[in-house]
């Protein structure tokens, strides 16, 4: 049943809400939590943010073997937000060879997966091409 | 009483990165022809729902707006992947749009995008709505060996509607309606089937666009010569021409909204692409007439440039962007990518 995983993570997978911690700044992706693990502080209070656009590529790896409907190599990455927070995500439009730590990427809608034949979208990252703003 | 002004505040577009040159598919199937131009085709992860995302990430940066203060969300598709469930809602969700907001799915036709754009400024005119988002969005795929396989494509194009910082103003709209069938496509088929093929062009497209156009220029006393800039349903360049000549339009009065040989026939989203490219140069006072065509229907709605879209230009992405941006792909690629082909599981 993928209905109960997606409305409750919406606010997550497909407006990149994340929380920040008011006292040390941590920014919590994509878990709401009570107790911030940085600061320790118990309860913390969070305030909601929205991650992004762009981050840096962390560190990455190229997924060779894939489900029939993707067109592998894909690379995964860890990506380091601009203004906080880490994110795990593929990386769309980017060939193996191309893909760098500390590459500058940003945020792109797509489409992740099919159940039952629901199509279910969120954010993947893309490489950022030079000259080009912000979304 | 003081007429507020009624139009578009912000546009927006997203083509997909890849293209294919038509004269793969021509080389694939042994055709004598080699056609010229090239079409936009989805990547694996992109679906009407992305690709109008993006669009609309576009236009609300272009118009400046907030999310929270989008009273509605109205979509304009012929190929999205459900016969029930809304594309506009999880789109309105995830755009941020409140709660309360209203979203509104359009199809059937080709003229979804229109549909969907007149439906919003009706709204608005009638002080019901205050902005409104409008988005045409599709993935044409035609059969394989079909020669709208040659013309189907991708893109989609998005428009804030409001009575604040319009850059172009409405005027009036014209429609013609006979339901003439042409095009259809049924609830278990990918692709659509075509009616006799000299017949339809004849008494399809031409007859429709040009009878909603000529309505139009009577109900506002124009002539072809009273606009700048026109933009004609991007279905095919022999209907276009046929139409645009019988309507005696220049070359040159087209030239700025023509989309078809970068991107294919982009469907719902072809009049509000050719839109965008057209506002993305036009010039305070002149005047856009566009036609969309779809299933027996034609609409016809006209444009004034207002000289706020100077000021807005700075944070707009240009159609041109996206006509330079692309990267090739062979047809096998886009047969595997699009599914149209599908590999066995072993």
């Amino acid at each position: 049943m993928i209905t109960p995983p997606l409305w409750r993570d919406y606010r997550q997978n497909n407006r990149m809400e994340a929380y920040k911690c008011k006292n040390c700044g941590y920014v919590s992706y994509p878990e709401k939590r009570k107790v911030c693990p940085k600061c320790k502080r118990a309860p913390s209070e969070f305030e909601t943010i929205t991650l992004g656009p762009r981050g840096k590529i962390l560190t990455y790896t190229i997924a060779y073997t894939l489900p029939a409907e993707f067109e592998p190599p894909i690379p995964l990455a860890i990506v380091e937000m601009d203004g906080g927070g880490r994110i795990y995500a593929m990386v769309s439009e980017c060939k193996p060879d191309q893909i760098k730590i500390g590459m500058e990427v940003e945020l792109d809608y797509r489409e992740i997966f099919q159940e039952d034949g629901y199509h279910v979208q969120s954010f993947k990252v893309k490489p950022v091409k030079k000259g080009e703003e912000p979304k | 009483m003081v007429q507020k002004l009624l139009g578009i505040s912000g546009y927006g577009v997203y083509i997909p990165l890849h293209r294919l040159k038509l004269k793969e598919i021509a080389t694939a199937w042994k055709e004598n022809t080699q056609p010229s131009g090239e079409k936009a085709v989805a990547y694996f992860d992109e679906n009407v729902l992305t690709l109008a995302y993006n669009a609309c990430r576009n236009a609300i940066k272009h118009a400046a707006i907030k999310p929270s203060n989008i009273n509605a969300l109205y979509l304009g598709t012929v190929s999205s992947p459900y016969i029930e469930a809304s594309l506009a809602a999880p789109l309105a969700n995830a755009l941020g749009l409140p709660e309360n907001a209203e979203a509104r799915d359009f199809g059937a036709s080709t003229r979804a995008g229109t549909d969907a754009l007149q439906a919003g400024l009706d709204a608005i005119k009638s002080e019901r709505l205050e902005n409104v988002l409008v988005v045409g969005s599709d993935i044409l795929v035609g059969a394989p060996g079909t020669s709208f396989e040659y013309t189907a494509g991708s893109g989609a194009a998005a428009c804030i509607l409001s009575c604040n910082g319009v850059i172009a103003e409405y005027e009036a709209s014209f429609f013609y309606t006979t339901g003439f069938a042409d095009k259809w496509r049924n609830v278990e088929s990918r692709y659509p089937l075509f009616g006799d093929t000299g017949f339809i062009r004849k008494y399809g497209y031409v007859e429709h666009v040009v009878k909603a156009a000529r309505g139009l220029f009577e109900k506002l006393g124009d002539t072809a010569q009273s606009f700048n800039h026109v933009i004609l349903q991007q279905q095919e360049s022999r209907l276009i021409s046929e139409a645009s000549k019988s309507l005696g339009f220049t070359p040159e009065q087209l030239k700025a909204g023509m989309t078809l040989e970068n991107f294919g026939d982009t469907g719902s989203a072809s009049i509000l692409i050719g839109l965008s490219a057209i506002l993305d140069q036009a010039e305070p006072g002149q005047r856009i007439l566009v036609v969309s065509y779809g299933s027996g229907s034609s609409a016809a709605l006209s444009f004034k440039v207002n000289k706020k879209i100077q000021d807005k230009r700075k944070n707009s992405t240009p159609v041109r962007s996206f006509k330079e941006n692309k990267e090739y792909i062979d047809y096998f690629t886009h047969l595997r990518q699009n599914k149209i082909i599908l590999r066995t599981e072993q």
